[in-house]
C-alpha cells in the first residue's frame, strides 16, 4: 500500500448524544476506488461528510493529503445525493457546473470565458453538453446526476466523493455510471457510498463496511463476517445468499463453509 | 381621464418610494424565497412593531428605533434557527408575537395620544418624508452592491449550501449578512405597505418571476420590474378610487399572482404532458 492520502484516526461522531460513528480508523491510498456499504442509519453518509470536513468529528482527526480537509477542499469533488437538492430552483445546468469552480472571495455574476469553456468541456465529457442552457429542474434524474458529477469534476479534483450515485437511476444508467467512474479512477481516488451490492462485484477495488464501526477490507469481497455485522439477521439465519455479478461469474460472497 | 396624479409632490415621493422599495424587495425577496426565509421575514416584519412602539415611547426617529429593534430580533431568530433548525419555525413564531406585544405595551406606556396604528399596519406611503427617500436610495445601492459582489456565493448558498461550504464559501457569514439586509428591506418596506403586507411585496414578485427565468439574476431583475408595476398600479388605483394605497399595491400584486398561475397552466401544459410521457422510459 502506498502512502495513504485519506487518513482518519480514532474518529467518533455523535448526533444528539447518540454515537453514529465509533472509533473509526481508515486509510485510503491514492488511486483506490472504495465503496462504503452498510445498513441505513449506519453512518455511511456521516463518515463521508466527516472525511470532507463538512461535519466536525466529536473526537479524532481526519487528514487529507496530510492536512485538515478544509485546507484542501479544492482537491475534493463531491457528488451529493441528487434527489436531496431542490429541483424547482431557477438555475441553468451551466451555472450549476460553474459552482464547482467557486473560489473564496468576491466574484461577479458573469463568469469568464475560460470558466465557461471548462464547464462546457466537462459537460461534453459526460455527454450532457447540449443541455447546458436548460434549467436543471427540467432534466431527468440520470441527466441531473451527470450534471452534479460534472460540477464535482470541473475543478479537476484528486479525490471524488459520491453519495449513493445510483439511487433512482435505471440499470442501464447505473452501468454507464460505473464505467465512467472506472475511467475517472485512472487519475483520481474515488470514495463512494452505495447500497448497491452489484457495484462491488466488478468495479470497485475496496469495500468499507460501515455500521457505526468500520470494517475495512482491501478486496472487493464480502465476507460472511461483514454480512453478519451489516445485516445481522440475513445470512445464516434466513438463507445463505450468494451474489453473482451480471454476466461475469464473479463471487462477491465467499463460499459458504 | 387626465393624468394629473403625479403633479402633487406627495404623489411623486410616493411613486419614488414605491419604485425603490420594489427594487429592494425584488433583490432581497428573491434571496428570501430561494433560501426559504419567508417565514423569518414575516417574523422580522411583525417583531418590528416592537421597534415602532419603542421609537414612539422614546421619541426617537421611526427608522432608527425600528431598524435597531428589528436587527436585534432578526439576529436572535437567525442564531436560534441555525442551532435548532428543526424548531426554527416555532422560535420565529414566538419572537414574532413577543415583538408585536412589546410594541403595543410601549405605545400604551407612551404619554399623550396613542399613535396611529393603522399607518404602521398598512403603510403610509403618501406620507413618506424626503429624508426616508434618501435612506431608501442608500439601502437600495448597498443591497445592489452586496448582491452583485457576492452573487456567485449567494447562488451557491441558496442552491446547495453543503457544496458551497465545501468550496470554501463563508456560509455562516453570508447567512447573517442576508438576514441583516433582509431586516433593512423589511423595515423600509413597512413604510410603503405596512408590516402586515410586507410579506406579499417580498414574495409575490419573486414567486412569479421564478416560473419564467433560468437564473437567480433573472429572477431578481424580473421581480424588480414586477414590483415596480404593482406599486405603480396600486398607487394609481388608490388615487383615483380613494382607497388605502398599501392595500391597493398588494391587491395589484395579488392579481398578478393569479394571472401568473393561470398563464403557467396554459403555457406549461404541453410540456408537463410531454414530461409525463417521457417518464416511464426513464425509470
Amino acid at each position: 500500500m502506498t502512502d495513504p492520502i485519506i487518513e482518519a484516526h480514532d474518529l467518533w461522531f455523535s448526533y444528539d448524544g447518540e454515537a453514529v460513528l465509533q472509533d473509526v480508523d481508515l486509510r485510503i491510498a491514492a488511486g483506490d476506488f472504495v465503496a462504503m456499504i452498510g445498513p441505513n442509519g449506519g453512518g455511511k453518509t456521516t463518515l463521508l461528510k466527516v472525511l470532507m470536513g463538512l461535519l466536525d468529528p466529536s473526537r479524532g482527526s481526519v487528514r487529507i493529503f496530510g492536512r485538515p480537509p478544509r485546507e484542501v477542499c479544492r482537491d475534493m469533488g463531491y457528488v451529493p445525493q441528487h434527489a436531496a437538492i431542490a429541483s424547482p430552483f431557477p438555475i441553468s445546468v451551466l451555472d450549476v457546473v460553474l459552482m464547482g469552480r467557486l473560489r473564496p472571495g468576491a466574484k461577479w455574476p458573469t463568469p469568464s470565458q475560460a470558466q465557461r469553456h471548462a464547464a462546457i468541456e466537462v459537460l461534453t465529457q459526460l455527454g450532457v453538453a447540449d443541455m447546458a442552457e436548460r434549467r436543471i429542474g427540467d432534466l431527468s434524474g440520470g441527466q441531473r446526476q451527470r450534471v452534479l458529477i460534472a460540477r464535482a469534476l470541473v475543478d479537476r479534483p484528486r479525490i471524488l466523493f459520491l453519495d449513493e450515485p445510483t439511487a433512482g437511476i435505471d440499470s442501464q444508467g447505473q452501468m454507464d455510471l460505473y464505467c465512467l467512474l472506472e475511467q475517472l479512477n485512472a487519475d483520481m481516488t474515488i470514495v463512494m457510498v452505495s447500497h448497491d451490492l452489484l457495484a462491488l462485484s466488478t468495479h470497485v477495488k475496496s469495500v468499507a463496511c460501515v455500521n457505526r464501526q468500520l470494517h475495512y477490507h482491501n478486496h472487493p469481497e464480502l465476507t460472511h463476517d461483514m454480512m453478519e455485522i451489516m445485516y445481522p439477521h440475513t445470512p445464516g439465519q434466513a438463507c445463505p445468499v450468494e451474489l453473482v455479478a451480471h454476466g461475469v461469474p464473479h463471487r462477491v460472497l465467499r463460499k459458504h463453509t | 381621464m387626465e393624468f394629473t396624479i403625479f403633479e402633487f409632490d406627495f404623489m411623486r415621493n410616493a411613486l419614488l418610494a414605491g419604485l425603490m422599495v420594489s427594487f429592494i424587495c425584488g433583490v432581497m425577496g428573491t434571496l428570501a424565497v430561494a433560501n426559504r426565509l419567508v417565514f423569518l421575514s414575516g417574523g422580522i416584519a411583525h417583531a418590528a412593531y416592537g421597534g415602532i412602539g419603542l421609537a414612539y415611547l422614546l421619541r426617537v426617529p421611526y427608522l432608527l428605533g425600528t431598524l435597531s429593534f428589528s436587527l436585534l430580533a432578526a439576529l436572535t431568530m437567525a442564531v436560534v434557527s441555525m442551532n435548532a433548525k428543526h424548531r426554527a419555525d416555532a422560535v420565529i413564531g414566538a419572537i414574532w408575537a413577543v415583538g408585536m406585544a412589546l410594541g403595543i405595551i410601549f405605545i400604551d406606556l407612551a404619554p399623550g395620544y396613542p399613535a396611529d396604528l393603522m399607518s404602521y399596519l398598512f403603510g403610509s406611503i403618501l406620507a413618506v418624508p424626503v429624508s426616508d427617500l434618501w435612506v431608501m436610495l442608500g439601502a437600495a445601492i448597498a443591497i445592489a452592491a452586496v448582491a452583485w459582489f457576492y452573487y456567485a456565493d449567494f447562488l451557491a448558498l441558496s442552491y446547495d449550501e453543503e457544496f458551497a461550504r465545501l468550496r470554501g464559501v463563508p456560509v455562516r457569514k453570508l447567512y447573517f449578512l442576508l438576514v441583516i439586509l433582509l431586516s433593512v428591506a423589511v423595515v423600509l418596506t413597512i413604510r410603503v405597505v405596512g408590516l402586515i403586507l410586507v410579506i406579499a411585496l417580498l414574495t409575490i414578485p419573486p414567486f412569479i418571476a421564478e416560473k419564467f427565468t433560468r437564473s437567480l439574476l433573472g429572477m431578481m431583475a424580473w421581480s424588480c420590474v414586477l414590483g415596480a408595476v404593482f406599486t405603480t398600479a396600486g398607487l394609481v388605483l388608490s388615487y383615483y378610487f380613494n382607497l388605502t394605497a398599501g392595500a391597493c399595491i398588494i391587491l395589484a400584486a395579488g392579481s398578478g399572482f393569479f394571472v401568473a398561475l393561470a398563464l403557467e397552466r396554459i403555457l406549461h401544459c404541453p410540456r408537463a404532458a410531454h414530461a409525463h410521457a417521457a417518464a416511464p422510459q426513464q425509470r
